[in-house]
């Protein structure tokens, strides 16, 4: 089996190739650091693996994604590279390639995004482009799949095809790359010429490769020789951009000879439109407009009639059929109660609320696919920057309101361990998907008439407590330097259907799957908890073991307005998933569909409780899969703990807040 | 009865290694969220 690597500058559609390639279907996204780790997927015909890496603009890593590059270059075998590289940013995107030419492996580039170039001016004669660098040049079109046979192809027959590539760094350096290669050990497992180009950049992964053999000292100091005389003979500040200057240098023949460039007559749309959605005032009005409306279209507008017609069918037709097959069978009491009461109660308590996921996750799709949240996350930076972070930090938690988990993950991206610290802290206080269940079913009860106003009023109020905790720790606990914050912004192109509903099935399938399995599971249990009790089983529920444990939590928490053993128990549940709140809810009420449920709450419940157990829900505890990738992420049980800890505390003070001071207010 | 006796069998024990399966994957943290799990031969364990 070949393997071979995928990688390219962020956002150039490597994800996109991949999935074409491997025929596998992974996360997409219209801006840079969505794959922050490699993944390896195997190849439509077979013949080998494709390794998808993180996206670089250098082999030298900054960060904690491209450092993954480096040491996947220093310590993996592989049989070749496919680049990719975006015809419209052609210049920046060969300064990688010409690292990648250097390393010796077979390589073919993969020409994309010749669309956008083509609209910019830019076109590209890949004959050209392919003899002056020596390899294949294929255009491609990520997107769609055009050019994927070419590659395959190519695959099979240009593996042997080792690069000869080779740029002249001047007499002085070459000597000093010469030395280095003499003083490497013959068995090295990597291009010695590479490493040596590598060492004089100044590559950390490759420098702490070698640092345990016999000649590191001696090579070091060659290195700082070699810094010292670029400084004093060339007058170049550092050797790393010395090397740089030559490679620019040698791109810029490239594309003399390769690239034909017209005046660019299109002002771009792009353009355009990034007037005024990226205006320093109105950017983020348009932000929260966009907002809000996502969830006028996913509660107001399409989601309730479709909910309301499941409910239908759920606790109508399916219960019905139930009920009659169980009968048919001669099922026991215990049974239909464990089938009626727990499963369908708790599963489709939670499935009734499909519909607005999934159009929450197909407007988002759409937002991330068009190239807006890029955006989003530049409007955001003057903010982000107030409080100790930088726009930046913004897109993981963007990427939190679909799952926390990958919100988490996408920290990575962060160069500052401070700020990357900081930023998974304060991403599971994003609404993640799977606390919108909560949401629908009690903005149902209680909001009937402002669903999207009060959803959209939890999802600011999660970055506003975010923003507001970022200050105070960055001034407090986690203070330390500021760093800059460079986006890159995609041109907008329109989202492809296909593409589109794939993305948004793969963010809602998790959820179904998810009803089927853990919500099964955890409603059967819930029920078995509330069916049984000291006094043996079929008990009235307050005597149940569920009323005991939820029991233990209603004094605490009556000062927030829900001190019933009800909300007491579906909150301890919830740190499993967040949805099981609401099956947990619909099993303890025990009633045949959400309308009654709704109808029932409104007994136990006021508008403001409502309010502040929503609080509470949104903030109090990341999931248990949350808090195990804060674990992994952050490497601390201290800071996994304190993630924990801080968000319970603020929950409880800010629900306690909103509670006692509506109450005053007379709500 | 036997029936029913099979019935809760079959529905306590998929509850069970339901839950048993999710609290062990969540606790894995980051690969239980990657969609690629299954053709990823990294597993998320190659990098530190």
């Amino acid at each position: 089996m070949l393997n071979i690597a995928l990688i390219g500058n962020p956002n150039t559609g490597k994800t996109s190739l991949f999935n074409n390639l491997t025929g596998t279907y992974q996360y997409v996204g219209n801006w840079s650091g969505v794959t922050v780790e490699k993944k390896v997927g195997v190849i439509k015909n077979k013949k080998g693996n494709l390794i998808d890496l993180p996206g670089v603009y250098s082999l030298s890593p900054l960060s904690k994604d491209e450092a993954v590059v480096s040491h996947f270059f220093v310590t993996e075998q592989f049989d070749g590279i496919i680049n990719i590289v975006d015809a419209s940013q052609i210049e920046r995107n060969l300064l990688l390639t010409m690292q990648l030419l250097e390393f010796g492996k077979p390589l073919i580039i993969g020409l994309n995004m010749t669309d956008v170039a083509k609209r910019r001016g830019i076109t590209i004669d890949e004959t050209i482009l392919s003899k002056l660098l020596q390899v294949p040049v294929v255009p491609v079109i990520a997107r769609s799949g055009k050019g994927t046979g070419t590659i395959n192809d190519l695959l099979e027959t240009n593996h042997q095809t080792e690069s000869s590539f080779k740029i002249d760094y001047g007499q002085l350096v070459e000597d000093r790359i010469k030395k280095i290669i003499s003083m490497l050990p013959s068995e090295l497992s990597i291009p010695k010429r590479w490493t040596a180009i590598q060492l004089l950049e100044g590559n950390a992964e490759v420098t702490k490769f070698i640092a345990s053999f016999e000649n590191a000292n001696q090579i070091n100091q060659i290195i700082q020789e070699t810094n010292e005389y670029v400084k004093r003979e060339l007058g170049v500040p550092t050797l790393a951009r010395w090397i740089y200057s030559v490679r620019k240098e040698f791109i810029d023949q490239v594309i003399a000879k390769s690239v034909v460039s017209q005046q660019d007559q299109d002002k771009s749309l792009t353009e355009k439109i990034d007037r005024v959605v990226t205006h320093p005032l109105l950017g983020i009005p348009i932000f929260l407009v966009t907002m809000f409306l996502m969830f006028k279209l996913t509660f107001d507008w399409l989601g309730l009639p479709l909910s309301d017609m499941l409910d239908g069918f759920l606790s109508g037709s399916l219960t019905n059929w139930l009920t009659s097959g169980l009968n048919a069978l001669q099922a026991s009491d215990f049974i239909k109660a464990v089938v009626l009461d727990g499963i369908v109660a708790g599963v489709g308590g939670v499935l009734v609320f499909v519909p607005q996921i999934f159009i929450l996750f197909l407007l988002i799709s759409f937002l991330e696919d068009s190239g807006y949240m890029s955006r989003a996350a530049l409007v955001m930076d003057r903010t982000m920057e107030m409080v100790g972070l930088n726009g930046k930090a913004f897109i993981p938690m963007i990427i939190g309101f679909g799952c926390n988990v990958p919100g988490v993950m996408a920290a990575r991206t962060i160069e500052q361990p401070r700020e990357r610290l900081l930023t998974i802290l304060l991403t599971p206080l994003m609404s993640c998907s799977a606390r919108l269940p909560v949401y629908a079913l009690f903005v149902g009860a209680f909001f009937a008439k402002y669903q999207a106003l009060v959803v959209f009023s939890l999802y600011v109020l999660g970055i506003v407590v975010a923003l507001t905790l970022a200050k105070i720790f960055s001034m407090t606990i986690l203070k330390g330097e500021f760093s800059m914050f460079v986006v890159e912004l995609p041109p907008y192109r329109m989202p492809q259907g296909k593409a589109l509903f794939r993305s948004t099935w793969d963010k809602g399938k998790g959820f179904i799957k998810k009803a089927g399995t853990f919500i099964f599971g955890g409603s059967v249990m819930i029920w078995l908890m509330s069916y049984a009790g000291p006094g043996g089983f079929d008990v009235k529920m307050d005597d149940s073991f569920l009323a005991m444990i939820g029991g233990v939590l209603a004094p605490i928490l009556a000062p927030l307005g829900f001190g019933s053993w009800q909300a007491g128990a579906s909150l301890i549940t919830g740190f499993l998933a967040k949805e099981v709140v609401v099956s947990a809810m619909n099993i303890i009420y025990h009633v045949p569909n959400a309308d009654s449920l709704q109808g029932l709450l409104s007994n136990e419940f006021s508008p403001l409780s409502a309010f502040s157990f929503m609080v509470f829900v949104l903030l109090y505890v990341p999931c248990l899969a949350t808090v195990a990738t804060i674990r992994k992420e952050a490497g601390s049980a201290k800071w996994t703990y304190f993630s924990v800890g801080y968000a319970l505390v603020i929950a409880y003070l800010l629900s306690l807040v909103i509670y006692q001071v509506g109450r005053l207010l007379g709500y | 009865m036997l029936l029913n006796i099979l019935f809760a069998l079959l529905i306590f024990g998929y509850a069970g290694w339901a839950i048993f399966r999710h609290v062990k994957k969540s606790k894995q943290g980051k690969c239980a969220a990657c969609s690629l799990a299954k053709n990823c031969e990294t597993k998320c364990d190659s990098i530190s």
